[in-house]
């Protein structure tokens, strides 16, 4: 590279950008800009954000300006328990109090699918981290240790694959109910996170059998590293881009299972929401008020959806190999 | 296409859809909801609800049967299809003694059975007897207790006998709190009442029965008929226990119920207690009579449509379970004059949506109550052909009252206090508010007490009273954080609209009082045990529809602690009742039950709620069917009109004729 005479002493900036100086690139950052190129990517990243933030500030927001919790019944003015269209005040005239109509009973929609959302998000997030935290130990460990020890953990794998998962997820429900909505919530992390761990084990372990045999592992065990570490320290880590991957698809397919236990009624209990129990609600008067079903489903749909693309994005970026393009 | 178009594309393809669903419903001009074209045949299709459990009248206790098994039987009275008051059936006329404990009934001479056979007193007798047989499994057999030593037969308890003498011990010998008894003091032949002093011209000169005079001796003892139960009894008490050494134990035989066919056409039935609303209640289907030859034959194969023989006035033509049921007039029926309909096709459906949609598109022609769902009233509710009246049947909420804190009427009241009964109302848009146990203006003349009204101030009140402070937050709502809410849960059988009024009475309290009360939802069976059994904290749904046209029917429910799934039992409210039955003025005896409901209500083992609805439609073509307090229809008066200008516009007429 010729340097341009005339731009040598232009700027102290330039001066120090001069020379052979190239910024080292690493796996992250590349993965990130192939990432940011995935339009469809970048759509599901920015609309999982959005509504992210606007459950978990949405509820306080319209508490603050129209009064409505997501469970507050208006009883004091019996005009407004009725539903609402979107848009609609008690005089039939344009409002901004429901932007998304009211319930049956007169309660906020809007502020129900915010709560909802928390519900499902959360739901999807914990479980996800419970099914991580079982799958990747279990995986890690299948492979590292091997024979007949490996033979077995993933002989169990197998047997609990062949078990209908959704079934298993409703007899855990109903076995140990809970007292409270938190109580279930808590109890429905748990069941659906016990149940989803199996394919993670599984990506985990085939990982960890092509990478045990390295250098860098051999390289611990001559300095007696002990077992633990090297499964956790050494090996789990260089395994994390396809768990994340993974997991990026885990969420959404948990916040449907969630979403089709709380249609069923086991899910997330009252007064707490969900987009499923709103769905469930819902559907009941799609002839009569539509809006109470479109906007859930339409808000969990887009969820659903972005969150899928922001998946598939990711692997594209963190597995280049696996790229299509 | 461009991504853009394809995006336009389905945006639009969303706004249609959007379009197409609320012209569906939009409130059109229409009249009626839906198709009016009355069927060609003189066919009457009617959706009942769930499948029939069963064709045999002693067995089923919902109203789904009901209606069915008032077109297949016919009792002692039938209900008058407007005011559900009795009217003759099989009995032409009937006589009270002169405090009705007693009642002669006179049946008529032309009733017969579908294959000929004439209907006599011992059919009755067979039936009766039959209903209250612990084998039989009838749900209702509690509504015949009232009839003399019925109750302990139908438990399989015996009497206590001495074997030396052969006299039976009495009740009263041991228990304090037995009510006085009506017959024992009585004449045997009592019925001399100026108002009812027609002579029993076909019974004059003949001797008294053994069995009615045994009926005028004082009620005898009985114990459980297990020893495992009797042992318990007896350890209870030691005077009894005493009294009964040496005796023998004769069990109760269904000949022992006070049941008696004085002449092929004349019965007799003897009450434990007096019972001006007895009458009433012979209508329903636990007093429908059944064949007694063909049950003996087929044992519980005789409901079978190739074995079947009915009473009323329609006979079984098909039967295809869960899809329909075809009766048919029957020529044999004494009143076959005014069976109009050719046919009735009973559809058995449950799902509300559904039947609306069938009704709509003219598939049937009426349907049952309570089917209109609370979000399609808005539309329905405007239509001539929607079927709205007060109905004999309340919504409440059971509480737990043997476990703390709902052990403390402090507290009870106060979860009573903070219910905007009226704002349910005005949501719920056909129900009435309540805050007494019967419903409100359907027992005409009864002077209904009134309970507390809505006031969330004194609940709170009376929540810190009872240790529990209400605290006020500084952003308007109130927390209560002092109150075990672990220790409470409202349960409620899952259904659609048990799920809102849940949901609704949950926020009332969160936001009045500051308690979220956790919700559970169960299968219909697992719940009614539940609560039987008082197996649950706090609170549960309850909803009770009248066997007969007296407050009776629902203040009995609280008359032993045993099913009423509160737990709560006071001997001065049965003493009341007992009181209140006990006399002959109409005027007094009513002034006397709503004194008791005062004192029920001033308990609050439970929190009334409203005074439901019959919320159904029919097609304006269908006559002679009445929106009527207990939804249960004779089907001998109802046909298709064909000419228009004689159809319902409207709820018809509701006015006795």
């Amino acid at each position: 590279m010729t340097p341009d005479p005339d731009l040598i002493h232009a700027s102290p900036e330039t001066a120090i950008t001069e020379g052979e100086y190239v910024r080292g690139t690493s796996l992250w950052r590349d993965a990130w800009r192939r990432l940011l190129k995935n339009k469809l990517a970048v759509f599901g990243l920015v609309v999982v954000t959005l509504i992210t933030l606007s459950s978990l500030i949405g509820p306080t927001v319209i508490k603050r300006a129209t009064g409505y919790t997501p469970d507050y019944i208006p009883t004091s003015d019996t005009r407004l328990i009725r539903s609402f269209p979107p848009f609609t005040g008690p005089d039939g005239q344009f409002s901004w109090t429901h932007p998304m109509g009211t319930d049956n009973a007169g309660r906020d929609q809007l502020a129900r699918v915010l709560q909802g959302g928390q519900i499902s998000l959360f739901v999807g997030i914990i479980s996800t981290l419970v099914s991580l935290l079982i799958g990747v130990s279990y995986g890690a460990i299948a492979g590292y240790v091997g024979g007949r020890v490996d033979n077995i953990m993933m002989r169990v794998v197998d047997v609990l694959y062949s078990l209908p998962y959704v079934i298993v997820v409703i007899v855990l429900l109903s076995m140990f109910r809970s007292q409270t909505a938190r109580g279930q919530l808590i109890l429905l992390f748990i069941a659906l996170g016990s149940v989803s761990w199996l394919t993670m084990a599984r990506i985990v372990r085939g990982q960890v059998l092509s990478l045990k045999n390295q250098e860098f592992v051999m390289a611990a065990k001559a300095t007696g590293v002990s077992t633990p570490r090297i499964i956790f320290r050494h090996l789990v880590p260089n395994t994390l881009g396809p768990v994340i991957v993974y997991a990026t698809l885990t969420v959404p397919q948990i916040m449907l299972t969630e979403a089709f236990l709380s249609f069923l009624g086991f899910g997330v209990q009252a007064p707490l929401a969900s987009w499923g129990s709103l769905a469930s609600d819902g559907i009941q008067n799609i002839a009569i008020f539509p809006w109470q079903l479109i906007f859930p489903g339409v808000t969990m749909a887009l969820t659903l959806f972005s969150l899928n693309f922001l998946g598939d994005g990711l692997r594209d970026a963190l597995d280049p190999q696996m790229r299509t393009t | 296409m461009s991504k853009q178009k394809q995006i336009g594309m389905l945006l639009l393809l969303a706004s249609f859809a959007l379009v197409a669903i609320s012209c569906s419903v939009a409130s059109n001009k229409e009249p009626f909801f839906g198709k009016t074209v009355p069927p060609e045949r003189n066919i009457f299709r009617y959706v009942t609800g769930d499948e029939p459990e069963s064709l045999d009248p002693a067995i089923s206790n919902g109203q789904p049967e009901a209606r069915i098994y008032m077109a297949l039987y016919d009792g002692l009275v039938e209900y008058h299809p407007k005011t559900m008051e009795p009217e003759p059936a099989l009995a032409e006329r009937w006589k009270p003694n002169n405090d009705s404990s007693e009642f002669k009934f006179y049946l008529r001479r032309n009733g017969r059975w579908s294959n000929g056979d004439p209907i006599t007193a011992n059919d009755f007798v067979y039936s009766f007897r039959r209903a209250l047989t612990k084998e039989t499994a009838s749900r209702n057999a509690y509504l015949a207790y009232y009839i003399k030593y019925a109750q302990p037969f139908n438990e399989q308890k015996v009497f206590v006998r001495d074997p030396q003498t052969g006299q039976f011990l009495n009740a009263k010998d041991f228990d304090e709190t037995t009510p006085a008894e009506p017959l024992a003091g009585s004449p045997l032949d009592s019925t001399a009442n100026a108002e009812y002093s027609e002579p029993d011209v076909h019974l004059e000169g003949r001797p008294e029965s053994e069995f009615h005079k045994q009926m005028h001796t004082p009620l005898r003892l009985t114990l459980p008929g297990d020893a495992k139960g009797r042992t318990k009894a007896l350890d209870a008490n030691p005077k009894l226990k005493a009294a009964v050494a040496g005796k023998e134990f004769v069990p109760i035989k269904a000949e022992d119920i006070g049941v008696e066919a004085i002449d092929d056409y004349t019965l007799r039935i003897s009450l434990v207690q007096p019972g001006p609303f007895f009458v009433g209640l012979l209508a329903h289907q636990v007093f429908r009579i059944v064949p007694r030859k063909v049950v003996e034959k087929y044992g519980s194969a005789w409901t079978q449509p190739q074995h079947i023989v009915t009473c009323g006035p329609f006979k079984v033509k098909t039967w295809q379970p869960y899809d329909k049921l075809v009766v048919e007039r029957d020529p044999m029926y004494w009143d076959a004059a005014t069976v109009k309909l050719d046919e009735i096709h009973f559809y058995p459906m449950s799902d509300n949506p559904t039947i609306m949609n069938l009704y709509k598109v003219g598939e049937v022609d009426a349907v049952l109550n309570h089917t209109v769902p609370n979000a399609w009233l808005e539309v329905v509710r405007v239509k001539q052909d929607y079927m709205d009246g007060s109905e004999a049947a309340i919504n409440y909420v059971l509480i737990n009252t043997t476990q703390p804190p709902m052990n403390d009427v402090r507290v009870r009241k106060a979860f009573n206090y903070s219910i905007d009964k009226e704002a349910w109302a005005k949501w719920r848009k056909i129900v009435k508010p309540l805050t007494a146990f019967t419903p409100s203006g359907i027992f005409k003349d009864y002077p209904q007490p009134q309970g507390d009204q809505f006031n969330p101030e004194e609940g709170r009140r009376l929540l810190g009273e009872a240790g529990f402070p209400v605290i006020k937050k500084p952003d308007g709502s109130y927390s209560c954080p002092k109150f075990p809410v672990d220790q409470v849960e409202y349960i409620y059988n899952t259904q659609e609209s048990n799920k809102a009024m849940a949901e609704w009475m949950q926020a009332q309290w969160k936001q009045n009082l500051g308690i979220t009360v956790n919700l559970r939802n169960m299968e219909w069976r697992t719940f009614l045990n539940v609560r039987a059994k008082l197996e649950y904290k706090g609170f549960s749904r309850g909803a009770w529809g009248a066997d007969y046209m007296d407050p009776f029917t629902f203040l009995s429910l609280f008359y032993t602690g045993g099913e009423n799934g509160t737990g709560w039992v006071d001997p001065k409210y049965v003493a009341m009742l007992d009181e209140a039955n006990r006399m002959l003025d109409p005027k007094k005896r009513y002034e006397l039950l709503a004194k008791a409901e005062k004192f029920l209500i001033d308990a609050q083992p439970m929190i009334p709620i409203d005074t439901a609805a019959t919320n159904w439609v029919k097609k304006p073509y269908v006559k002679g069917m009445y929106p009527n307090a207990g939804s249960l229809f004779p089907w001998k008066y109802v046909y298709i009109e064909r000419d228009p200008a004689k159809w319902d516009y409207g709820v018809p007429d509701m006015t006795a004729d």
